[in-house]
């Protein structure tokens, strides 16, 4: 059974050029094989599938770019897979990334001469499985009781409300300045923008903002120490 | 950049020149015929003389024999074949077969030859023969199966364990001058079922692939 025939919901997500000028400088390894041009020439063909053995061929004897290709191509089918096995998709796009990572790993087992597809397709339903088994005895530890948020006392409760009341506190000050010593303490000490970035903003000297600055902090722990 | 667009450009920055592994066939016959051959250098010293003439007192003994060495064969096959990701998985249970006939083999020659229950514990020099002869083939097999690793590690492990475990017990046929009696039939057992249970807990983690982020 051929590749193609394996695989007829192959949408690429991206269209890549394969045959661009520039290409050659991006080989880190080998230059390219002959195994690779052919890919490529094939690729230009529309069946992108049937040349996925001869790029495999191709980053298995060091080629970078037939490899990156590659990868990009086989992502919708590896997807597509997976989302045959399983349902979550907050899952689905760990066990792609897994199933890249495991094929990189074992890409010397894989035989240019025989199909791609079946090759990927053991490695992607291998990872999915795994994952559902990872899942399934996780669950197994896991313990529903929908009364148990009710009945456990919260203990950062205290601790939230102490720091609703210090933010309360600082917004009661802060509105107490001037609006020009409000604005550049806000950017320079609660936005933490540099006195340069602040001082273009508002349109200051570096200098001025300095001592506006100091001056809202004075006027703040003056009203602090005096419990205004 | 996306997620996936950044680890495929960090795998393709990896992907240096990788030497591809032979087929698991040839792979598997090349380690039977090493195997083969030492062991046959090492019975060549261990050979009892009138060992076979004994041993062989009935036609199942051939039939045990043959499928005793056919399960070995087909256990190391099936686990190389399970190495290589896609292959065919029909070999899984290449090894049932044999391992059927073989357990009837030794039942019906035993029902056959009626022999005495035997003493318990008589036979400990078979159980450690098995377990001896297993070893080097087991750590050989295993750092074999290393060279592609598996996308079943335990079930790669099991079928070596068993594979070799068969192996040894066919090796035993040749140094086991006295007709086997149920004891000695529990020993070989037990020595099968320790020599595959250690084989699958101790290569099956040697055998995960282990993706590296």
């Amino acid at each position: 059974v051929s590749d193609s025939a394996l695989a007829p919901e192959l949408i690429f997500s991206r269209r890549r050029s394969m045959s661009g000028g520039d290409g050659r400088s991006r080989w880190n390894h080998a230059g390219t094989t002959p195994a690779a041009s052919l890919a490529r020439h094939m690729l230009t063909e529309g069946d992108r599938s049937a040349a996925w053995p001869g790029l495999m061929r191709a980053a298995q004897d060091g080629d970078q770019r037939a490899y990156a290709d590659l990868l990009h191509q086989i992502l919708p089918v590896t997807r597509a897979m997976v989302r045959r096995r399983i349902h979550d998709g907050s899952l689905i796009d760990e066990v792609v990334q897994d199933v890249l990572l495991t094929l990189h790993r074992v890409r010397h087992t894989y035989d240019p001469d025989r199909p791609f597809m079946p090759w990927l397709a053991a490695i992607a339903s291998a990872r999915a499985i795994d994952q559902m088994r990872k899942r399934r005895r996780r669950a197994v530890h896991e313990v529903f009781d929908e009364t148990a948020m009710l009945n456990h006392p919260d203990e950062m409760g205290d601790r939230n409300a102490e720091a609703l009341d210090a933010q309360a506190e600082v917004a009661r000050l802060l509105d107490r300045l001037p609006p020009r010593q409000r604005e550049a303490l806000k950017l320079v000490k609660l936005d933490e923008l540099s006195l340069a970035e602040a001082a273009a903003m508002t349109g200051q000297s570096v200098g001025a903002l300095k001592v506006t600055v100091h001056r809202a902090i004075r006027a703040l722990r003056g009203w602090r120490e005096n419990g205004r | 950049m996306s997620r996936d667009d950044e680890l495929i450009a960090h795998l393709a920055s990896d992907a240096t020149p990788v030497r591809r592994a032979a087929p698991p066939l040839r792979r598997a016959m090349i380690w039977l015929v090493l195997i083969a051959i030492v062991s046959a250098l090492a019975l060549a010293r261990l050979y009892v003389p009138g060992t076979m003439a004994l041993r062989m007192t009935n036609g199942w003994s051939y039939v045990e024999l043959g499928a005793t060495l056919t399960t070995g064969i087909a256990a190391i096959v099936a686990a190389f074949n399970l190495g290589v990701p896609g292959d065919s998985h029909q070999w899984h249970w290449a090894p049932l077969p044999p391992l059927l006939l073989w357990v009837v083999a030794t039942l019906a020659g035993l029902a056959a030859s009626r022999p005495g229950w035997g003493v318990p514990g008589s036979s400990m020099a078979c159980f450690k023969f098995v377990v001896i002869a297993s070893t080097p083939m087991a750590i050989a097999v295993i750092i074999a199966l290393r060279r592609t690793l598996s996308l079943a590690p335990w079930r790669t492990s099991f079928l070596a364990g068993l594979g070799v475990s068969a192996l040894a017990t066919f090796m035993l046929a040749f140094c086991h001058p006295f007709a086997l009696d149920p004891a000695d039939l529990a020993a070989h057992l037990t020595a099968i079922l320790v020599v595959t249970a250690a084989v699958t807990l101790l290569g099956g983690p040697l055998l995960k692939i282990r993706p590296r982020r």
